[in-house]
């Protein structure tokens, strides 16, 4: 499949991953995902299993003993946020009052 | 008297067994690293207080009359990739992102470590994220090749491969996603081991792509890897991917004969258009060694190798891209001020992030969004099946396969900054293991292009460990373990 990637691919893309790139950065990567994505297409001519064939062996994933343990201390959660007020994370207003 | 980070681990460490303090040999690391590391670039930080503290624990320890011959790494001077989580010391990934995060806890391959008597000495340099061959998209200073200051160390690694080749280090852990482990290897004239996928806990590594990531050690020789391998290995309940199965006992006694009668694999599809001559030659001179040691040596296909460039640059990416969602400016890491909580994430994440994540990210976010997932996604994960299922015909007939580690030498600084899928493509050799989760290692063989040293990689099938460490063992004992570079 060849892509297209316009600097308007690359900035709804940029928005789905909440990345606000700046105007000079849209062009040199709209380029180089273009190239990138051009040699990614060798893909599609190989003749590949259906996904449903393709999980490892060894089967589901392990689970732990359903025990209480002790959590991060909130102090220690807390310590390392920019933004910190009682007890609580701190981010901009995102409900109108 | 030799300087105590020249000699082997196993005669320079142990305080039980030589002459000098875990407080003396630890003193020793730390000078040479003050002496040699401003020009190298190795360590993002040295934690002198750190390691110090630790030395003295394990004299006093000895001193009371504790017996240290039970834990196998005492005294052991080790570095530390900065995607592993140390408590209270800085862990920031390469990362501005996480520049100032001082982790609530320690990765599991560091708890193991620090219970094995070793000896922190620091955080070393990497690739942002672990994203990168080259140790330059480290967000702070690129890492230099001890051989020739002019070239990378290779990467992600980069800084654990260098602190080990320039032995200011014992030996180091790295972390091996696509290859991060064995390319630095080989490009520092050190070995490298990628354990089975799920041998050794991810718990406390900083995730990248969480199928393909391996905690993975470094040393000057096999009998140091091998050491350090056998300390960090076993399963863990932290980690829904570690492997319960019991960490089989390693046997390195037998040296070279451990190759008398190994079915040797030689995949020519490795050999293909890319890799330097003087590498090509270096390689398959070990190989001959190996058969007039008495390995029987065969050829074998392994036809879609040269489809795993394209494969790991669309899962890598797309789980990078959900891995790196949690750096949000909300709860620890950078944070851009903005009004408004959608600007913030966009500011934060912008301001925080290199351009190679950033360029990860997107790709992965391309890679996974609507009308895309079944044709980049999907289509990546089914070639994965048929890479390992190359594997499993391959190993069907031979005990192990060897190859190049990296198609050429260190390269100069700055050679493949310009060009991402240049640098993408030169993984060629170390991806098709790291997407089938078995386990390789790189060796050193002999030197190519400038007297630079050249890897040789080995290739076992799962938890099959042991055959590759004997392998490795037999490979240094004939070729001789790469000297340190004259610093």
């Amino acid at each position: 499949m060849v892509i297209d990637v316009s600097p308007e691919r690359v900035r709804a893309t940029a928005d789905l991953a909440r990345l606000d790139l700046r105007d000079d950065e849209v062009a040199p990567i709209a380029a180089q995902l273009q190239k990138i994505l051009a040699h990614i297409a060798e893909l599609d001519a190989l003749d590949a299993p259906p996904l449903a064939d393709c999980a490892p062996e060894g089967g589901a994933t392990a689970l732990r003993d359903d025990a209480p343990r002790p959590p991060l201390p909130r102090d220690e959660a807390l310590s390392q946020a920019p933004r910190v007020e009682a007890g609580a994370f701190v981010v901009p207003q995102f409900v109108e009052e | 008297m030799r300087h105590p980070m020249d000699m082997p681990l196993a005669t320079s460490a142990a305080p039980s067994r030589r002459a000098l303090s875990a407080t003396e040999v630890c003193r020793a690391a730390l000078d040479r690293a003050a002496r040699l590391d401003p020009g190298l670039g190795a360590f993002l930080r040295v934690d002198a207080e750190g390691a110090l503290a630790a030395a003295r624990g394990l004299d006093a320890r000895l001193e009371a009359g504790d017996d240290l011959a039970r834990l196998p790494l005492a005294g052991a001077v080790v570095a530390v990739k900065d995607s592993l989580c140390t408590r209270g010391l800085r862990t920031t990934c390469g990362s501005r992102m996480l520049e100032g995060w001082v982790p609530p806890y320690d990765a599991a391959a560091v708890e193991r470590l620090r219970r094995a008597g070793a000896i922190v000495l620091g955080k070393t340099n990497m690739d942002e994220f672990a994203m990168g061959s080259s140790t330059e998209n480290s967000a702070f200073f690129p890492a230099r090749n001890p051989w020739d200051r002019a070239r990378t160390p290779g990467g992600s690694s980069g800084g654990s491969a260098v602190a080990v080749a320039a032995r200011m280090a014992h030996v180091a852990l790295g972390s091996d996603t696509g290859g991060s482990v064995r390319q630095p290897a080989a490009l520092c004239g050190v070995v490298g081991l990628k354990p089975t996928y799920g041998r050794v806990s991810r718990y406390g590594l900083v995730a990248f792509a969480s199928s393909l990531d391996v905690v993975a050690p470094f040393g000057a020789t096999v009998d140091d890897v091998a050491a350090l391998y056998a300390a960090v290995a076993g399963h863990d309940p932290r980690d829904a991917t570690s492997d319960r199965s019991p960490v089989a006992e390693l046997d390195l006694s037998r040296g070279a004969e451990a190759l008398r009668g190994l079915r040797v694999g030689v995949a020519e599809e490795y050999f293909a258009e890319g890799l330097d001559a003087d590498v090509a030659a270096a390689v398959r001179r070990a190989v001959d060694a190996m058969a007039d040691a008495g390995a029987e040596v065969v050829s074998v296909s392994l036809p879609h190798t040269r489809y795993a460039v394209s494969a790991y640059y669309v899962i890598a990416p797309a789980e990078a891209s959900s891995n790196l969602a949690r750096y949000d400016g909300v709860r620890y890491g950078l944070r851009a001020e903005a009004s408004t909580l959608r600007g913030m994430y966009g500011a934060t994440r912008d301001a925080g992030f290199g351009d190679e994540v950033k360029r990860r990210v997107l790709l992965g976010t391309f890679a996974l969004s609507a009308g895309h997932h079944d044709a980049f996604y999907g289509k990546a994960q089914r070639v994965r099946a048929l890479i390992r299922e190359d594997f499993r015909a391959a190993f069907a007939s031979v005990d192990l396969l060897v190859a190049p580690t990296s198609p050429t030498v260190a390269f100069p600084l700055g050679a493949r900054v310009a060009d991402p899928l240049a640098m993408y493509l030169a993984d060629v050799c170390t991806l098709p293991a790291s997407l089938a989760g078995v386990p390789a290692i790189s060796v050193p063989c002999g030197r190519g292009e400038a007297g630079l040293p050249v890897g040789l990689q080995l290739i076992a099938p799962h938890f099959e460990e042991p055959r590759l460490l004997a392998a490795s063992r037999g490979v240094e004992e004939l070729l001789g373990a790469c000297p340190a570079p004259p610093l």
